[in-house]
């Protein structure tokens, strides 16, 4: 336990600070390259990530290394730590970042921004890289670094794409400049030569690093047990990444192409390995669409002949319901537990837009499987503001929402309305995103249509607002992220911590238009993400925009063969 | 069929965590210790254990009991749970049981709680008697070095289920109304019938 015991009894969450965990390896930094890794959200949130987790596992397992974690504190630890005039200290050896040689964020999500100058700040440092003249080095990785323009003065340097291989080389950089030089312009030179690291103010370009086998990925077999419980609180083994269905709204869709699997072989060790060594009652087989792993039946066949019998259940998130997954959640008896399934959106017509492969029979047969499986619940999932989207559209979620209703009667309808954002690196990257007037006016239709009998929830627009600038946004942006967090922004991922005011204010003292970052773009507009390749070809991206304003469908290319989007000779 | 009461010790980092953390942690616990006990029926297995009452969090259980149902008969459990434990539990004593009566042999806690700060003892002794506690051990000893908090107090109360006594929580609550508090240390030892 590293912080006073005064302390930690003052705060709401203490579990979250004092480490310790089961399968912790205490080592002596003496000589060893220090990196304190950096999670901008809670210990709960940070410690679910598998990124962060498997980045961890890597620098630990080398001899010459040491991974410590961080992750931000609530708001009143922090109220605390500056009133004590105590630093932000690692979870494993209580030190201050300022004895570290690298600070390595991972960010997964926009609205932690703010939360990574909590983080810089309470560990002493300036939050400007150009006022950073000695270590500790400031990088980050993550999905958010495929379009990383808002947060660019505060990092030294960005990993881009899959972080198992590159952070091998940024540490070997590092060593050997470290043993011949101080000057930090030197290394963030040697830096930038690094295939997928990108260094502003060096780097013109870069290009997404992409494992290609995972079968030969490192992978940790012995994660860190928390004592407290954190969002996925279970062993969690990687099946797949990738997804090749093309769903045009997809960000991960198109960020983790190409598809790669693990084969049943590893799948099976790893579960062994890490269920010994964890001693978790629970698995979670990850991937983007567990439905497409091709040896689903073989995967089955292991859940009921292995993991089952010796009192361990089994979850699976994003798998499609069909006739082979009805025998896989007869296997792990998911029976019974709240279901999710995402439509999302109302008419054939605009899912065939959105290239969401799915018809109205398809949802009909889902719910039969559904009703007659005996599930109670079923969670429906549905974004409003998608491109091309009309009244119709709208009026069409309550009509095959009721339409449902009318049948199914037993079967307790959850639904959820989220506000569509058009993502950097997918077809719709040049559509426009809806206001939160023109949200709000939406989401009031569908209540007013809707069958009282079926729950309704909605995500605030505004909040989709912040995220879609955030997202959506060029260097200015990162003013008004320095501006919002002084005026007390801190986990605007968290409904109860969000404010829109002080963000509208934040914006309009930098000048930052906001329906700037709204409107639609034309394909020779340059964007602010265009300097990261992720590998799939700009034109590739406008032809499926195109083909989707006319509605036209594209099956998965797994299936119906190649669209030479780029990544496969990438 | 055989049961057995594991007497252990919840402390440093783990005085933290909440009693269903507990219960997480010791679920993950009996697992990796490959100890075979009894689960629960369903999809969601749980070894079968019964918990002392919970301990308030911040609290150091000094002397905290598990009972468990075991398949088969095993002699090292101490070793094997001390083995794959984190720091913050460990098991002193392991006895064998013919029945689990958890419930029925706890009944109470001595409560001790440790502080710095200058507190009005004719205060405290009013605020105890307020809460309708009779009994308890208040001590405070003048630190040598001179600094605000200038005294180290302790006091212990023990808190019986048979009476209507208060959560040792609003105890914690009355001392720091009195004033300045840091807290060093909050425990319990359980106490047991004879």
């Amino acid at each position: 336990m590293n912080y006073p015991f005064d302390l930690l009894y003052r705060v709401k969450k203490p579990a979250s600070y004092i480490g310790g965990e089961y399968n912790l390896i205490k080592k002596d930094p003496a000589g060893k390259i220090k990196i304190a890794l950096a999670f901008p959200d809670t210990y709960e949130v940070g410690m679910s990530n598998l990124g962060f987790s498997i980045i961890y596992d890597i620098i630990n397992k080398r001899e010459d290394s040491i991974a410590e974690r961080v992750f931000a504190p609530w708001v009143d630890m922090e109220e605390l730590l500056r009133e004590r005039k105590i630093p932000l200290l690692t979870l494993e050896s209580g030190r201050s970042i300022n004895e570290f040689d690298i600070l390595a964020f991972s960010i997964s999500y926009e609205l932690n921004y703010s939360n990574i100058i909590t983080i810089l700040d309470l560990c002493g440092l300036p939050i400007f890289s150009l006022e950073r003249e000695s270590l500790p080095l400031v990088i980050a990785g993550g999905q958010c670094t495929s379009r990383p323009a808002p947060i660019i003065p505060f990092i030294d340097c960005f990993v881009i794409g899959d972080g198992e291989e590159i952070i091998n080389e940024i540490i070997d950089t590092f060593k050997e400049w470290h043993s011949n030089s101080r000057n930090k312009e030197e290394l963030l030179l040697l830096l930038s030569k690094i295939d997928g690291v990108y260094v502003p103010g060096i780097s013109k370009t870069v290009r997404r690093r992409i494992v290609k086998d995972l079968n030969n990925t490192p992978y940790p077999t012995k994660p860190l047990v928390p004592n407290t419980e954190i969002i996925h609180d279970r062993a969690v083994v990687e099946i797949m990444r990738g997804c090749t269905r093309g769903c045009r709204f997809c960000e991960a869709g198109f960020l983790y192409r190409p598809v790669r699997e693990r084969s049943l072989e590893t799948i099976k060790k790893l579960s062994l390995e890490i269920l010994k060594s964890t001693g978790y009652g629970e698995i979670s087989f990850l991937a983007l669409s567990a439905s497409d792993y091709s040896n689903l039946e073989g995967l089955t066949r292991y859940i009921k002949e292995n993991l089952i019998p010796s009192h361990i259940s089994v979850s699976i998130p994003s798998i499609r319901i069909d006739t082979i997954s009805r025998e896989f959640y007869k296997a792990i008896g998911e029976i019974k537990r709240g279901l999710t399934f995402a439509p999302e959106a109302g008419t054939q017509r605009l899912r065939d837009v959105i290239n969401k492969n799915i018809t109205e029979e398809d949802i009909f047969k889902t719910m039969e499987i559904i009703s007659s499986e005996g599930w109670d619940s079923v969670k429906l999932y549905f974004m409003i503001g998608l491109p091309t989207e009309t009244e119709e559209d709208i009026l069409g979620i309550a009509n095959l929402l009721n339409d449902i209703r009318k049948i199914y009667k037993r079967v307790d309808l959850n639904v959820s309305i989220s506000l569509f954002i058009p993502k950097p690196h997918t077809p719709f990257q040049w559509a426009r995103q809806i206001t939160i007037e023109e949200a709000e006016e939406r989401i009031r239709l569908i209540r007013r249509k809707l069958d009282k009998r079926i729950n309704l929830s909605w995500h605030d627009p505004k909040v989709s607002l912040l995220e879609g600038i955030l997202t959506r946004g060029g260097l200015e942006v990162s003013n008004a992220i320095v501006t919002a967090w002084k005026k007390g922004a801190r986990f605007d991922a968290w409904t109860d911590r969000f404010s829109w005011d002080i963000w509208e204010e934040a914006f309009k003292e930098n000048d930052i238009d906001i329906s700037f970052y709204l409107r639609e773009k034309s394909f020779s507009e340059p964007l602010p993400w265009d300097f990261v390749d992720i590998g799939i070809r700009k034109e590739f991206l406008w032809n499926e925009y195109q083909l989707s304003l006319s509605g036209i469908r594209r099956e998965d290319c797994r299936k119906a063969g190649c669209y030479n989007c780029g990544v496969c000779t990438y | 069929m055989v049961f057995v009461r594991i007497e252990y010790r919840k402390f440093g980092p783990l005085v933290f965590i909440s009693h269903l953390d507990l219960i997480r942690c010791w679920e993950r616990i009996i697992r990796r210790s490959s100890i075979k006990v009894s689960f629960t029926k369903g999809f969601h297995p749980r070894p079968k254990f019964s918990f002392s009452p919970p301990l308030p969090v911040g609290f150091e259980g000094e002397r905290e009991l598990l009972d468990l149902k075991l398949e088969e008969p095993c002699l090292d459990i101490k070793s094997r749970i001390n083995k794959v434990a984190p720091y913050g539990i460990y098991v002193n004593n392991v006895f064998f049981m013919p029945r689990s009566e958890l419930g029925e042999s706890v009944i109470g806690g001595l409560y001790n709680f440790q502080w710095l700060g200058d507190t009005d003892k004719f205060k405290l002794e009013e605020g105890l008697k307020n809460l309708g506690l009779q009994d308890w051990i208040h001590s405070n000893e003048q630190l040598t070095q001179v600094g605000i908090f200038n005294y180290k107090n302790s006091l212990s109360v023990p808190l019986l289920f048979s009476k209507d006594y208060p959560s040792p929580k609003r105890i914690v609550e009355l001392i720091d109304s009195l004033g300045e508090t840091v807290w060093l240390k909050l425990s319990r030892v359980q106490l047991l019938e004879k």
